[in-house]
């Protein structure tokens, strides 16, 4: 039917992705949550930390990537059933040879052709593969909700520990100022000093603030690299948080656009199997049958304007038109804006799309 | 949000205040009037399928984001959402082992509400979806063209010939409205079945037939089913419909054929066709029950038919002649024999509208019955 078997099997190796997906952030999200609380901040486990990270950033870039693809393999499909109508409106190849003879011949012949195409079918088959794409664009979503509330505390946890490490820092840091003239004073009143006793109570309060001199030095070197670590920690929890509220406002592009889409094709696709078939049979029927051998259109709605009842149900004819056209107008304005935002946020996809065929060549 | 909610909640039920006064007519209707006797015994079944599918309709709302109703022209649902039951029902199976039974459900939200005095919004949801899907599940609900069943199989004396009453309902895309078609339909094949032998009893025949999934002479079937998929549009004139059943199938000859359409229904602060009616069922004090709900019966009979001719450079099939009544522009413009309109409308509405003067006006032209408590009225 169509192109629907190629897109079949797009959906079901996106359906895949989605689960791959869903495990990566996971995983990568339990190894953030890890490092907000651990105690320790080796450098060797935040590369790795790190790369897993990466590694569920990029998997959702080529997911969205792979939405986005369907989505337009969709599209094509759609496409392909216009061609459908198209061809239906035009005579065929035997059509236009009969024309030459009899035009009433041909347009009786393209009158059946119409008439029994059967396009029930594929209407309900798009509607289906519309629906799938958005149920997984949706559990997509809240998987990613799920991860953002998540993230979003873990975030939180590690700005407070860098904080806190970055007070005691500065508390250390202080203490070294001070220890620092004590330590100098007390050098010279030891090389100023003639007595014995005095000398060796000296040393010792000397050898006492040396001792705490070093911790405090050392201890300000470990909380320093301590709070460089935290740092890019940071930085790193900070860009995976932006990403994913990035990517929920794309996903809520992409379900808004394929809704509306799916609307619209439903509307159009009926009126136009509908109007396609009543144009072609009406004429005919009411030739064979109804008010003598040549009925005129004009005729008939002239004869259709007598009378007061007709009139008013002209009347009601028009408020009705009149409503269609604004629900119409309506679906195309919210069409529009959801097709603008989605080309903005998609439009390297869309470029390679220009340049090839995106649903498996034909 | 929450007028939203109330009002989708109000439509829901306008509609089934509408269909319960429907049945109570359709239930005495056949004993008033004769003619139309078959017809509402068929109306009848068609029209629980329509209500099951309601219901389902009414389940998914609470889960779904949004519900789209034609308040344009015709008062009913999208047709989109008729697809989308067809589409639901073949998941069916699979949504139901994903979600938790219903007792638990039942039994969360009971906690949820006692224990944490919490209001259980989440699981409302999940309760609406479970019970969607196993009312999907069990079936029955109308969809784009249903089956085709055979209600009468019999035997016309003068023509000496077999003649089937099939039915079948469809649901127009384009409009947006249910209808019930009927057919009458002679066989003039070779291998037409004779109507099986019925018991006599001491006082005629008796009369339990079973209706047959489609057409008795078991090659049409298929080609026949195929056809009432393609012609089942609103937008189609009977005309044309019993043309081309005729053209397509040259021993199968339609006598009459009839339709019954379901629509449009008005329901106050929702439909917007129809400026009088709106204005009559918003303006005003507040009215409980404020809806009209409209269906037409059209007919169309064969007033002769062409024998077929068979000759030596081939022949022509036979062919019907249909009867249209030009005398009445409605019938002449919609191409058929004869046109019935009937409105429904609550006691208070039509209070309302005879206060206003507006009663003649609105209604003029239908047969009207007035639906007041258990009670309908008719010939006012």
């Amino acid at each position: 039917m169509l192109q629907t078997q190629k897109l079949d099997a797009e959906i079901s190796k996106t359906k895949t992705m989605v689960e791959e997906m869903r495990s990566k952030i996971e995983a990568g999200e339990k190894a953030l949550g890890k490092i907000a609380e651990s105690e320790s901040l080796g450098e060797l486990q935040f590369d790795i930390e790190n790369a897993r990270i990466q590694d569920v950033l990029n998997q959702q870039k080529l997911m969205e990537g792979n939405i986005a693809d369907l989505i337009i393999g969709l599209e094509d499909v759609t496409e392909g059933f216009g061609m459908e109508f198209q061809n239906m409106k035009k005579f065929s190849f035997s059509e236009t040879l009969v024309g030459w003879f009899s035009k009433k011949r041909a347009q009786a012949m393209r009158n059946e052709r119409v008439r029994t195409t059967n396009l029930g079918g594929n209407l309900q088959d798009l509607l289906g593969k519309s629906d799938t794409i958005v149920s997984i664009l949706k559990g997509q979503k809240s998987v990613l909700e799920e991860r953002y509330a998540n993230s979003e505390e873990s975030l939180k946890t590690v700005i407070e520990r860098r904080k806190s490490v970055t007070e005691e820092l500065k508390a250390t840091q202080a203490r070294i100022e001070e220890l620092n003239p004590m330590l100098m004073d007390i050098e010279n009143q030891i090389a100023a000093s003639t007595d014995q006793a005095a000398r060796t109570k000296l040393e010792g309060e000397r050898s006492k603030l040396a001792t705490e001199y070093n911790e405090a030095q050392s201890k300000e070197q470990e909380l320093l690299a301590g709070s460089q670590t935290l740092e890019r920690y940071t930085s790193m929890f900070q860009t995976f948080v932006d990403s994913l509220n990035n990517q929920i406002a794309a996903q809520n592009t992409l379900i808004n656009k394929l809704s509306i889409d799916t609307e619209q094709r439903i509307v159009l696709y009926k009126a136009l199997e509908d109007s396609l078939k009543t144009a072609a049979q009406q004429d005919v029927a009411h030739k064979i049958n109804t008010l003598g051998s040549k009925v005129d259109v004009a005729a008939e709605e002239t004869m259709a304007g007598i009378g007061a009842a007709a009139q008013s149900h002209i009347a009601d004819l028009l408020e009705l038109h009149e409503k269609n056209m604004v629900s119409t107008q309506e679906i195309q304005r919210r069409k529009k804006l959801a097709d603008d935002a989605f080309a903005r946020r998609f439009s390297e996809v869309l470029e390679k799309h220009q340049i090839s065929s995106y649903v498996a060549p034909r | 949000m929450k007028a939203v909610r109330d009002a989708t909640l109000d439509y829901f039920r306008s509609i089934d205040l509408a269909f319960d006064a429907l049945d109570r007519i359709f239930e005495t209707e056949g004993i008033w009037v004769k003619r139309h006797n078959l017809i509402y015994h068929l109306v009848t079944g068609h029209l629980r399928h329509l209500r099951r599918a309601f219901q389902c309709w009414q389940h998914r709302i609470w889960f779904m984001d949004s519900f789209k109703v034609d308040t344009a022209e015709s008062g009913f649902p999208l047709f989109q959402n008729v697809l989308e039951l067809r589409q639901d029902a073949i998941r069916a199976r699979e949504r139901l082992e994903d979600l938790p039974e219903t007792d638990l459900i039942r039994e969360e939200m009971i906690e949820l509400l006692l224990k944490f005095k919490q209001y259980p919004d989440a699981l409302q949801k999940t309760m609406a979806e479970r019970l969607y899907f196993e009312t999907v599940e069990r079936g029955g609900l109308f969809g784009a063209v249903s089956r085709l069943e055979t209600i009468r199989h019999s035997y016309n004396p003068r023509g000496k010939r077999p003649y089937y009453v099939v039915h079948w309902s469809a649901y127009d895309g384009t409009a947006n409205l249910p209808m019930i078609y009927q057919a009458v339909i002679e066989d003039s094949s070779s291998d037409a079945p004779m109507p099986p032998e019925r018991r006599q009893g001491p006082w005629g025949e008796t009369d339990a037939v079973e209706p047959l999934p489609g057409l008795p002479n078991e090659k049409l079937t298929a080609p026949f089913r195929a056809f009432v998929e393609n012609h089942s549009g609103y937008s189609l004139t009977l005309t044309s419909i019993a043309t081309a059943m005729d053209k397509d199938f040259p021993n199968l000859h339609p006598k009459q054929l009839r339709r019954f359409v379901l629509g449009p229904v008005y329901i106050g602060g929702m439909t917007d066709h129809n400026d009088r009616v709106r204005k009559l069922l918003t303006s005003g004090p507040a009215i409980h029950e404020n809806w009209i709900l409209t269906w037409t019966i059209q007919e169309l009979h064969s007033q002769e038919s062409i024998p077929a001719k068979r000759g030596l450079w081939g022949g022509t099939p036979q062919k019907e002649i249909y009867y249209i009544n030009t005398d009445d522009v409605d019938c002449a413009q919609q191409g058929v024999s004869a046109l019935d309109r009937h409105a429904l409308l609550p006691h208070p509405v039509y209070q309302a509208a005879y206060a206003e003067g507006v009663a003649e006006e609105i209604l003029r032209g239908h047969h009207v019955y007035i639906a007041s408590g258990d009670h309908i009225l008719r010939h006012v």
